[in-house]
């Protein structure tokens, strides 16, 4: 078969890559293989990644120029191939804006975790008392989080709250507080919202700036009545007891959502006798307890306190739970709680908590 | 002797014919990129979240064996610009010798991707639901297996595909249809397969490589 | 002396042409019947919300419904119809070629099209899919129903609309008449060669995540699957990095036919045709960098939902200037009342109304409000139908003589538009009352408070669907029976009209060179320049 010269004059690009140029690239590729095969075995930290991504991106240029004949080619269509991983950088980083920056889920790796730095320590020691920084901090974050609903003045008069029934609430006015009027109960209200209505709740907030919050919009009224000690307690703060703010994380550890997200939602138990409150175990569960366990600890209540979706959630059967068997788990989950989910009692001494159980497990016997 | 070929009538000359069809592969292969590049973003977010994981899975993939299939790739891309020139300067018979060639070398990946794939699931080192290796106990493990089918799965289909096209061009090479005056499906075809190397260029250190 | 239509006859010489004139009118045929078909959907819809409670369908045949309204008009309607249809038809002819640059994979297109819809079809007589066109997952992992098919429809679609863009592109790259610059390229080709470029750019990763998606169906591979590990706002990700940019693929030749019929009947040079050629490829940018903004309540970061919302503040600016450039070609023109610029007209109430909705929503604060209420689908009802339908009726009836050879009766056609305009206007605009106001979206039921504006949305839809009937009514009547109509009846300055209405086989009997731009009506009583070559 003769060799026949190629004829070029209206032929414009055909370039023909001499057999030297295509050895010489694949022994080239070849050897670039090898280089990246071996420093993989060398530890260089995080540069590794960057290495590997470099020397792939030489192998891939050499292919494009050379084998693609971008190098000798039209300069558009490497402009045309170019563009496509622009495109495709701009969906990788701002897909990273989201999955990276997550800083409110508890999701780990070397880049969440300079954003979760923002959820830190509480600054303030005793934030249940107002003081002049806590005063500004919730201005600042009402005007951040509120202003829609509540109005800049707190009169239940913002641009959102046209169509709201029931309509915000007035700050101004001290009547109507579905909770009360105290810093812990407005409290409570911002951790656990307000159902039947269009106040969320506010749990995702640091517990800090929930304070400041009650603070602020309580200053926009006539002075409220100070909490008691009792009244911090159903809080989950033990000012007897040191004071120190039930560390209740802003958030719920990711796996633990998913599995209860994905759980089919529990059923209340059904009751059989009905079990009085006499006893000591009995008037503590009944305070403590059946406003999310039900007061026959059925369950199934679509009021969890903690910081989650009251609607999503529901408490399980009290009989549902190993809790009752073991006086140690029993002590334990009611002092400590379950985070996120269930705030614990650990103001509690052994004599209620072995009382509390005896009444708990009247209960359990009593459900089907 | 080449048979002749005619252009298109909505052409002015075979040269813009010819202009016309690359410059659409071009086109073909941004929506490659863009297709391929949608599970590159999968695993940079993914990797990004789970280092450490990233770092432990790998360990369960055969090295030796990516980078076995890297170099035959490499080795199959010459051979194809060979053919490719080879057509260009009129050789059918080494065109030929190179087709088949490339052919082969396509079909030695194939192979050692087998043994590969065969080893994971004996392992029990499955996809995502199905993953039920004992070993690796990282609870996003799963995820790293479920990538790693995915992107070497469809870049198989994208060899699979390659070889038909080639095993076409062999045929069409032997019956003297392309020649100096005409190579374009060669020269396309070629462009093809080298997109399919660049892809395995990325695929092998960012999955078997994870330092 | 034959045209395209009598070049060859039987209904084999249709199926196998590669002449893109028929390949355009098939398409064309195919659409119109997908949006007959979906159209039907949206009656059940607004039927079932007549009233509050079961009307004619439970809860769960509802999802479904609106799951098949949504698919069918986003990915067997509006995505191809002006492209695949008038596109295919007039983009070659424009350019004053023969063809586009690959009649084979023209028809191919046109094929894997029939095939997609055909798979995803197929769902319908089977246990259907209830996930919303969306697909969001979790759901569109578990749902028992056979989503898989639906989206393995989509997945095929998906690259007969790649097809298209990319056989688009090389054309204009390579086929332009000698004289025709990119200076002097009509803006409908401008349009298209923008859209084309999104629908290269985007489609495949829409292919990427229906592909993942199946396999999660399949293969549980988790990677959007909270149970066993993976992220499902990922999901969302790339489902609107391509179904973002995808509505910039139904609106921008939409904006194309609008900026050719515009200056043809206000006898007026396009203002600001620069301007307009450039906004294009401002949008066809900016479509990929704010999808987020379909996400604000997913769960997605504080930061993306900042970014998201001020870069989609952008977008507002290219197509304000389309806007004004349009009104700005009106001004002082001699302005003639044909259904082409009724639709026109049509289009800039509809579409300025459904673009400055979609400002509001591109404002964060104000979305988390109205997010997944009726506001969403009264704004995008407005960019869609008010905005592409209108356009695509534009083009239709200006483009009906060269199609055809044939004349639309000018007094059937003004009675549609009112139709269709107040039809639309009442059925779409109570729903951004009812959006503010809390209904939710996708919803089987509604609070009885809701009942009076959905009545009113459910009247107006009857309008709608008696315009549309009524249309195709007299246009299948004109194209069979109409008055024949001349070469170039409006008097426009495109290749297109520089040759015979219906044009023959070949387009051109003598290839056109071109030595002006297409907006030259100085003096609005001569009408097309001298120095085109005629046949």
């Amino acid at each position: 078969m003769e060799t026949q010269k190629p004829a070029q004059e209206s032929h414009g690009h055909h370039h023909i890559l001499s057999t030297e140029v295509a050895l010489g690239v694949g022994f080239a590729l070849l050897l670039l293989t090898g280089l990246t095969v071996w420093i993989a075995g060398v530890d260089l930290g995080r540069l590794n990644f960057l290495v590997a991504l470099l020397v792939a991106s030489v192998k891939a240029a050499l292919v494009a120029l050379f084998f693609m004949n971008l190098l000798y080619d039209r300069r558009e269509n490497g402009v045309i191939f170019g563009t496509s991983f622009l495109f495709l950088a701009i969906f990788l980083v701002l897909t990273a804006t989201d999955l990276f920056f997550r800083g409110d889920v508890a999701v780990k790796g070397p880049l969440t975790a300079f954003a979760q730095s923002k959820t830190a320590q509480p600054k303030v020691a005793r934030p249940w008392v107002a003081t002049p920084l806590l005063l500004s901090q919730g201005k600042m974050l009402y005007s951040q989080q509120c202003v829609a609903c509540h109005g800049p003045e707190g009169k239940g008069d913002g641009p959102a709250a046209g169509s709201l029934t029931p309509a915000p609430r007035d700050f101004t006015r001290a009547g109507g507080w579905k909770n009360g009027r105290k810093p812990s109960q407005v409290f409570k209200t911002l951790v656990e919202g307000i159902p039947g209505s269009a106040m969320a709740p506010y749990g995702t907030l640091p517990a800090e700036d929930r304070w400041a919050l009650a603070h602020f919009v309580l200053s926009l009224g006539e002075a409220p009545e100070a909490d008691t000690d009792e009244d911090l307690l159903k809080v989950g703060i033990d000012v007897k007891g040191g004071g120190q703010v039930v560390q209740e994380a802003p958030s719920i550890p990711l796996e633990v959502a998913m599995r209860r997200l994905t759980r089919p939602e529990p059923r209340a138990a059904k009751v059989g006798a009905k079990i009085e409150a006499e006893s000591a175990g009995g008037r503590l569960y009944l305070a403590r307890c059946a406003s999310c366990h039900g007061e026959a600890g059925e369950g199934a209540i679509a009021r969890v306190s903690g910081t989650l979706d009251a609607v999503r959630l529901r408490t399980a059967p009290l009989s549902a739970s190993q809790a009752v068997g073991s006086p140690a788990i029993f002590e334990s989950i009611v002092s400590n709680g379950l985070p996120g989910l269930m705030p614990g009692l650990a103001s509690l001494n052994g004599t209620q908590l072995s009382e509390l159980r005896e009444h708990v497990r009247k209960l359990v016997a009593a459900q089907q | 002797m080449t048979t002749t070929h005619h252009h298109a009538h909505h052409f002015a000359s075979a040269n813009d014919e010819f202009e016309a069809a690359k410059q659409g592969m071009w086109v073909f292969l941004v929506t490659e990129v863009l297709m391929f590049g949608g599970l590159f973003v999968a695993y940079g977010i993914f990797r990004g979240l789970y280092p450490d994981m990233f770092h432990e899975a790998h360990k369960f993939l055969a090295v030796n064996m990516g980078a076995t299939n890297t170099l035959v790739l490499i080795l199959s891309s010459i051979t194809m610009v060979l053919a490719v020139t080879a057509t260009q300067r009129g050789r059918r018979d080494r065109a030929v010798l190179f087709l088949v060639l490339t052919f082969l070398l396509a079909g030695c990946f194939l192979v050692v991707k087998y043994f590969e794939y065969a080893h994971k699931f004996h392992e029990g080192l499955l996809p995502g639901g199905y993953f039920v290796n004992q070993e690796l106990k990282d609870p996003k493990a799963p995820l790293f297996f479920s990538l790693y089918f995915v992107m070497t799965g469809l870049h198989m289909v994208h060899v699979l595909v390659g070889m038909g096209l080639i095993a076409w061009l062999f045929r069409r090479t032997a019956r003297g249809e392309f020649g100096p005056q005409y190579y374009t499906p060669v020269e396309l075809v070629g462009f093809y397969w080298h997109f399919v190397d660049l892809v395995w260029i990325y695929l092998f250190p960012l999955l078997y490589l994870v330092g | 002396m034959h045209d395209y239509l009598t070049h060859t006859r039987g209904l084999r010489s249709w199926l196998t042409t590669l002449d893109h004139k028929r390949i355009g009118l098939m398409y064309l045929f195919t659409v119109l019947a997908f949006f007959l078909l979906g159209g039907v959907f949206a009656l059940l819809i607004r039927l079932e919300l007549f009233g509050p409670g079961r009307t004619i369908m439970d809860a769960a045949t509802y999802n479904k419904i609106f799951t098949y309204h949504g698919a069918i008009m986003v990915f067997m309607v509006i995505i191809p119809a002006i492209p695949a249809a008038i596109g295919n038809f007039i983009l070659p002819m424009m350019l004053g070629a023969k063809d586009v640059a690959f009649p084979r994979l023209n028809l191919a297109s046109y094929y894997i099209f029939i095939a997609g819809a055909l798979v995803a079809s197929s769902a319908l007589f089977l246990r259907g899919a209830d996930t919303g066109w969306t697909f969001y997952t979790p759901y569109s992992i578990r749902t028992n129903t056979t989503a898989t098919l639906v989206l393995a429809g989509a997945f095929i679609m998906g690259f007969s609309s790649i097809l298209t863009g990319l056989n688009f592109i090389i054309s204009i790259h390579k086929l332009r008449a000698p004289g025709l610059s990119w200076s002097r390229l009509p803006l409908f080709l401008w349009a298209l060669y923008a859209t084309s470029i999104i629908q290269v750019l985007a489609t495949p990763v829409l292919a990427i995540t229906l592909l993942l998606l199946v396999f999660e169906r399949l293969f549980r591979i988790g990677i959007f699957d909270p149970a066993i590990g993976g992220d499902p706002v990922l999901f969302q990700h790339f489902f609107w990095f391509y179904s973002h940019p995808a509505v910039y693929i139904m609106i921008l030749p939409a904006m194309g036919v609008i900026s050719e019929v515009i200056p043809v009947f206000s006898r007026k040079p396009i203002f600001g045709y620069k301007a307009i050629a450039y906004s294009s490829f401002g949008i066809a940018l900016v479509a990929f960098i704010v999808w987020g903004h379909h996400m604000f309540v997913s769960g997605q970061s504080e930061l993306a939902n900042f970014v998201f919302s001020l870069l989609t503040m952008f977008v507002a600016v290219p197509t304000g200037v389309k806007v004004f450039s349009w009104v700005a070609t009106m001004y002082r023109g001699r302005i003639r009342f044909n259904a082409p610029m009724l639709y026109a007209f049509g289009f800039l109430q509809l579409f300025t109304i459904g673009g400055l909705t979609g400002v509001f929503l591109a404002t964060l604060a104000i979305n988390v409000h109205v997010t997944d209420t009726y506001f969403v689908v009264a704004h995008f009802h407005y960019v869609m139908v008010g905005g592409a339908i209108m356009a695509l009726m534009a083009g239709l009836h200006y483009w009906f003589p060269k199609f055809w050879g044939r004349m639309y009766p000018e007094g059937p056609a003004r009675v549609s538009f009112a139709l269709l305009l107040a039809g639309f206007n009442l059925t779409f605009f109570p729903q951004f009352i009812l959006g503010s106001q809390g209904m939710p979206r996708r919803y089987w039921d509604y609070l009885p408070e809701y009942t009076m504006l959905n009545r009113v949305s459910t009247a107006g839809s009857w309008f709608l669907a008696a315009g549309f009937v009524y249309a195709a009514v007299y246009l299948w009547r004109a194209m069979r029976a109409g008055e024949p109509a001349p070469a170039n009846p409006w008097e426009a300055n495109t290749l297109e009209w520089q040759t015979a209405s219906p044009p023959p086989h070949d387009n051109f009997a003598t290839a056109p060179v071109v030595t002006d731009w297409p907006y030259e009506y100085r003096d609005p009583l001569v009408p097309a320049s001298a120095s085109r070559s005629l046949p």
